[in-house]
């Protein structure tokens, strides 16, 4: 290779046709241009008019040096130059390129991509075979395909065609590859080229070391300031959503902006936050009306395209609105005794509460609604409570003296008319405290603490589907919670009250679990065990882009959803069905990026 | 390029904005017909004109007997002279009027076309008798007359020459020439003497593209004519635009000289002028208010 500095030529010899650009000149110097040709009416005129400038015709010099420098760039063009070209490396080895194609690959992609077909280039130009790995795991059919020599073009090919994977990389198994590989074929010593992404990842030493079997290893790492970052799990706290983004470095300050998507793609929020120096984790929280957070859809980090710097956010961060009814003439005086007062207190962080009458409640969206103990509804507010139910919605009744005392149809088992006293002053009986909730019930796996105790509740009449309706009993086995199913809502009734009176119930934790969970439930968000598998509907591409899902993507048992691994298999997205869909996000899974110590060049 | 119906309406909305045009008549002529507005003199027509006294060389038939029960003198009923005047237009429609040195511009011959209809769109509106100069058909008025115009036009049906053709057209009869006049001054007086010899009064309108005017090429071109003329090469066209200048400027003088003898009067109009500011002059000249 023929080189000046910097600048090398691949044929050299082509640069001789350099020497011809001064006879070039000479010629274009003595042809007159060609004359541009224009009709004119009033020719005649013209030709009385005799020229004596004919003879002054020559290309402007301007022209002559645009002609001869477009050849010389023809030339040089031809000539192949090479600006910075790769010294030619020792050894007549294979080049082996190791590509790590996480997801944090995916922020310079454009650049690492161009990196490997430069590298791959390099090997064409100094005749070497290629040895291709791509650490992130694939979906294979049966065994994956063993790690095979491959000349120049076909390693283009790869290369050009690598995507970034939407998980992480697995180094242990591109090390297992890497072992298994035949390395009888290899009759020199090669040279290695590692694209990390800088990140501290399980299994680099081990991989570092066998890759030195195959020669000199140089790793090329992407800049610090340039590696992806995440975006952690948000937290709903009240009407806000809070979250975490952390950069796997703590130098200097960083703005960034966060976007909040809608489902139909719509920008419903566009956050800036910043990065303190010396830290490494940044706190967003954006505050949105309930309706405009119920259409929140993806979050997502501006200038990242990660899988990891997009947070896909389904039913459970819907802040539902629960109706209280605000019955008039009903004054709290002492709030401490009023059942709405405990209610609310338990239902703020997670739901948006509305106090006010029926007629102004249904007014808007509602998905609970919550009716303290009252009694002896009238037919026409029974018609209208009915109605709202069957629609979707869910009735959660709370007993007390006034239900106890005159029960109405609006209930989803018949009462004793009266009600149940424990442990009061003229019983021998001691209070009744809950029994485990049983798997069917929504409130299976809440744990129940020692100190809960009902005093008094009000008493279904035995029946035979009282077993079914049953979510949760007291200790003697009698109905604490009942639900019945009409139309496509629920209707609830916890057998004592909201209030302090007849249990210490709602100031427990169990309470406001056992509220979350039957919010939950008007979402459809409930897995049951029989439930259909979760189906993919849309999943996060290496870019953090949604795409239809490839068909080698599975479905997931409902109950093993949150455990899933991500992975070829299962990608992170959308599953489920389209009215009930959860999402699986690649950030949970990824523990704090640390960026790796530096490695031997 | 204007699609050549569009020039009808084109012409129409011109004319409509100026009044319907009156061709003066100077001269009693055999050929001027009757028409629709007055000559402000006694003669044929039928709108009252002025009571006269009777002579004994009167038509007894002329007497207004009601005038003359009035009062002591006979009377004898005069109108007014209503006649029309009759205008031939022609334009060049030769090939070096298909020119314009910039697309914005319209081709000459648009122009031109435009100017003809325009004016006789005027004339008919005035009641005045109009023709082309070639047409088959004779003078003729109003709306169907110019549509038929149009359609001639339209269709370039006319001989393409780059003089007016030589036809019998009548004494006194009012011609309307627009065209570029490049040809040489030789050919254009042969063809414009035999009707200023037969009391044709004249106006030539020299319908030009600035660049005709203003040679603003520059290096290295070859000119070639669009009516078989041959060509011109020239190295630098700055250095002889001077010159074409005092070429242009001579042939116009000539021109201008060869119109005078006639007694017809020249306007040269540039198409990157709005074809208003030609309507104008063009209205005057033919009304009655300039007299020669």
């Amino acid at each position: 290779m023929f080189s000046f500095g910097a600048l090398s030529f691949v044929s050299p010899w082509l640069l001789l046709a350099l020497i011809s650009l001064p006879a070039l000149w000479w010629l274009l110097r003595i042809t007159p241009p060609a004359p541009a040709e224009i009709a004119f009416p009033p020719i005649r005129l013209l030709m009385k008019i005799i020229s004596h400038e004919e003879s002054a015709a020559r290309s402007p010099l301007w022209l002559i040096l645009l002609r001869l420098s477009i050849i010389a760039a023809i030339i040089l063009g031809a000539a192949q130059p090479l600006w910075n070209a790769a010294a030619s490396l020792d050894g007549r080895g294979p080049f082996v390129i190791v590509v790590n194609d996480g997801w944090t690959s995916a922020v310079d992609w454009p650049a690492r991509q161009s990196r490997m077909s430069s590298l791959v280039e390099q090997a064409g130009r100094e005749k070497r075979l290629v040895l291709f790995v791509a650490t992130a795991p694939v979906e294979t059919q049966g065994k994956a395909k063993p790690l095979q020599l491959m000349s120049p073009s076909e390693a283009r090919k790869v290369a050009s065609s690598l995507r970034p994977k939407p998980w992480r990389v697995d180094l242990t198994k591109a090390f297992n590859r890497l072992n298994d590989f035949d390395r009888t074929s290899i009759k020199e010593s090669g040279h290695v080229f590692w694209l990390n992404n800088g990140l501290k990842t399980p299994g680099s030493d081990k991989l570092l070391s066998k890759l030195k079997e195959f020669g000199p290893v140089t790793v090329i790492s992407d800049e610090l300031t340039d590696r992806a970052m995440i975006l952690q799990q948000p937290l709903a706290k009240g009407n806000v959503l809070e979250f975490d983004v952390v950069r796997p470095h703590d130098r200097g300050s960083d703005v960034q902006w966060l976007r909040a998507v809608a489902k139909d793609g719509r920008l419903l929020a566009r956050e800036s936050f910043v990065f303190s120096p010396e830290k490494n984790t940044a706190t967003i929280s954006i505050k949105l009306p309930t309706e405009l957070r119920n259409k929140l859809s993806r979050l997502e980090l501006e200038r990242q395209n990660t899988a990891g710097s997009v947070f896909l956010l389904d039913e459970r961060w819907r802040r539902r609105p629960v109706g209280l009814i605000d019955r008039a003439g009903v004054v709290a005086r002492q709030p401490l005794l009023h059942e709405l007062y405990y209610l609310e207190r338990a239902l703020t962080p997670f739901t948006e509460v509305r106090k006010e009458s029926f007629e102004n409640l249904l007014r808007r969206e509602l998905a609970v609604l919550i009716l303290a103990d009252t009694g002896g509804l009238q037919a026409k507010e029974l018609e209208k409570f009915q109605a709202w139910i069957k629609r979707g919605g869910i009735l959660i009744r709370f007993s007390g003296p006034r239900l106890a005392a005159d029960p109405d149809k609006l209930l989803p088992v018949k009462l004793r008319v009266g009600d149940r006293v424990m442990g009061g002053a003229m019983s021998w009986s001691q209070p009744a405290t809950l029994k485990a909730f049983d798997d069917k019930s929504p409130f299976t796996g809440l744990q129940i603490p020692d100190d809960v105790f009902v005093q008094r509740q009000v008493l279904a009449q035995p029946a035979l589907d009282l077993d079914k309706k049953t979510w949760a009993r007291l200790s003697d086995g009698t109905p604490l919670v009942t639900a019945q199913r009409q139309g496509q809502g629920w209707l609830i009734l916890i057998h004592t009250t909201a209030n302090t009176s007849w249990s210490n119930l709602p100031l427990s934790g169990l309470f406001v679990s056992m509220l979350r969970r039957i919010v939950a439930l008007s979402q459809g968000t409930v897995a049951h065990k029989d439930g259909p598998p979760l189906s993919p509907l849309r999943v996060i591409d290496g870019f953090g882009k949604l795409q239809k899902p490839q068909p080698h993507v599975l479905p997931i048992i409902s109950t093993e959803f949150e455990q899933a691994k991500i992975g070829p298999k299962h990608p992170p997205g959308f599953y489920g069905a389209k009215s009930s869909r959860r999402a699986l996000n690649l950030s949970p899974t990824i523990e704090e990026p640390l960026a790796l110590e530096e490695l031997p060049r | 390029m204007a699609s050549r119906p569009d020039v009808y309406h084109r012409a129409e909305e011109l004319a409509a904005g100026l009044p319907p045009l009156l061709v003066s008549a100077n001269r009693v002529a055999a050929t001027i017909s009757q028409g629709v507005h007055g000559r402000r003199r006694v003669g044929q027509g039928e709108t009252f004109w002025q009571f006269r006294q009777y002579h004994p060389s009167d038509s007894v038939h002329q007497i207004d007997w009601r005038q003359s029960a009035k009062t002591q003198p006979v009377f004898v009923r005069q109108t007014e002279w209503e006649a029309a005047q009759c205008v031939w237009i022609w334009r060049d429609a030769s090939g070096s009027m298909d020119y314009r040195s910039r697309r914005r511009l319209p081709l000459k011959s648009e122009r031109a076309d435009l100017l003809s209809l325009a004016l006789a769109s005027l004339l008919i509106r005035g009641g005045e008798y109009v023709a082309l100069l070639g047409a088959e058909n004779g003078p003729a008025t109003g709306r169907s007359a110019l549509n038929q115009m149009a359609l001639t036009i339209e269709h370039n049906q006319l001989p393409r020459g780059s003089v007016p053709p030589l036809q019998r057209v009548p004494r006194y009869a009012r011609m309307v020439l627009f065209s570029d006049f490049f040809t040489p001054l030789e050919e254009i007086k042969s063809a414009i003497e035999p009707y200023a010899n037969g009391g044709v009064r004249g106006h030539i309108i020299q319908v030009l593209d600035p660049a005709e005017e203003k040679l603003p090429f520059k290096g290295r071109i070859r000119f070639v004519g669009m009516e078989n003329e041959g060509d011109v090469l020239f190295g630098r066209v700055e250095g002889v635009r001077e010159n074409y200048g005092k070429t242009f400027e001579n042939h116009r003088a000539g021109l201008d000289a060869l119109v005078r003898t006639a007694g017809w009067t020249m306007t040269a109009h540039r198409t990157d002028k709005s074809p208003e500011s030609i309507l104008l002059p063009l209205y005057l000249l033919l009304s009655e208010s300039v007299g020669h």
